[in-house]
């Protein structure tokens, strides 16, 4: 049974150029999920975007701490990285209320990613939210992106 | 510690285009050129700023999709996302087989670069708060040298990880293999 990684482990594991989170992961367990949310919430921002999208791989509710702080943080990189995570973690405790509530982020950046995870991870009860993107977004891309979301969240019922 | 190799080939030069999206944080792009000029020099390569332009309404671009979505295919493999074609089409007189660079504010996997290109179209992409070498190390795949040296050797430039601390440090290296494989790319004069 593995205990879990240090720190400066975990940093170094995430320390790439390109990250391929298949393999980061393989090397990780769930025992490294506080220590994820240790450095979600208290490393420089590379390292803590990269926590947070480990965070979203385990789909774990104990995951959810990082991504939440993540999601509420005044850095919009951490924000739409967090809604990029929470594809994973759609059906966990908090994660519906969080997903809504990036869709209506001031950023751009995490409004698209807020309604890529609503597209991906067919999240139905996000569909009259959607819809109102489709009219009311003041970014032309994104309403067009919601329109794609709305569709397809439509077609699967 | 690897030492720098100097050729005695033919100097080349590589002129690279930098469309901005978000402007550089921390790093300037003049930082980030000299620092690779200073590296490809030993390559017997003139590196050549040849534009920047700042690119206007492409804000959906601007945190780029660079692949991993859910999925096990690592990002910046060889097949470029549908973002990473729609942000090649942003060319603007820049002249075939030169390198286009751009410069966004983020890449989902919390990437600082990415190298994967539609074919034919040879870019690369660095966020704005890119560690100084990223551009360097992006643009020697787009020459050609794929993947990385997998043990962690922060002495050369292809090192698996980012290369952040650079107070002092001394400057990273292409080896002799790396230079010989950029040199025969098809994006050099």
């Amino acid at each position: 049974m593995s205990r879990p990684k240090k720190a400066e482990t975990i940093v170094k594991l995430l320390s790439g150029y390109e990250l391929d989170y298949t393999a980061i992961t393989a090397k990780l367990s769930e025992k490294d999920i506080p220590m994820l949310n240790e450095l979600a919430m208290r490393s420089p921002i590379t390292i803590a975007a990269r926590a947070v999208i480990c965070l979203g791989w385990f789909a774990s509710e104990e995951a959810i701490p990082g991504i939440e702080f993540a999601a509420k943080s005044d850095n919009s990189v951490l924000r739409l990285t967090a809604a990029h995570a929470l594809s994973g973690l759609s059906n966990k405790r908090g994660a519906f209320e969080l997903i809504g509530g990036l869709l209506d982020d001031d950023d751009v950046g995490v409004r698209k990613f807020a309604l890529r995870t609503i597209h991906n991870a067919k999240i139905p009860g996000l569909k009259e939210k959607v819809r109102q993107v489709c009219h009311n977004d003041p970014s032309e891309q994104i309403r067009k992106l919601a329109e794609k979301v709305y569709e397809r969240l439509t077609a699967d019922g | 510690m690897a030492k720098h190799r100097a050729t005695t080939a033919p100097r080349k030069t590589l002129k690279i285009h930098v469309k901005i999206l978000t402007e550089p944080e921390g790093v300037t792009l003049r930082q980030m050129f000299s620092a690779m000029s200073k590296i490809y020099d030993t390559a017997g390569i003139d590196v050549v700023h040849a534009s920047t332009q700042t690119l206007k309404n492409v804000e959906t671009l601007n945190d780029l999709d660079i692949g991993q979505d859910g999925t096990d295919t690592p990002a910046c493999r060889d097949n470029p996302t549908e973002e990473q074609n729609a942000l090649a089409a942003f060319r603007s007189e820049v002249p075939e087989g030169e390198i286009v660079v751009y410069i966004c504010r983020s890449l989902t996997n919390g990437n600082v670069g990415c190298a994967t290109h539609p074919k034919g179209i040879p870019m690369a992409v660095v966020t704005a708060t890119s560690p100084l070498y990223t551009m360097a190390h992006e643009v020697t795949h787009v020459l050609g040298r794929k993947g990385h040296f997998k043990k962690l050797d922060s002495t050369r430039l292809m090192n698996s990880a980012a290369i952040v601390d650079v107070e002092d440090a001394p400057l990273p290296i292409l080896t002799a293999s790396e230079i010989n494989k950029i040199r025969s790319s098809p994006f050099l004069q």
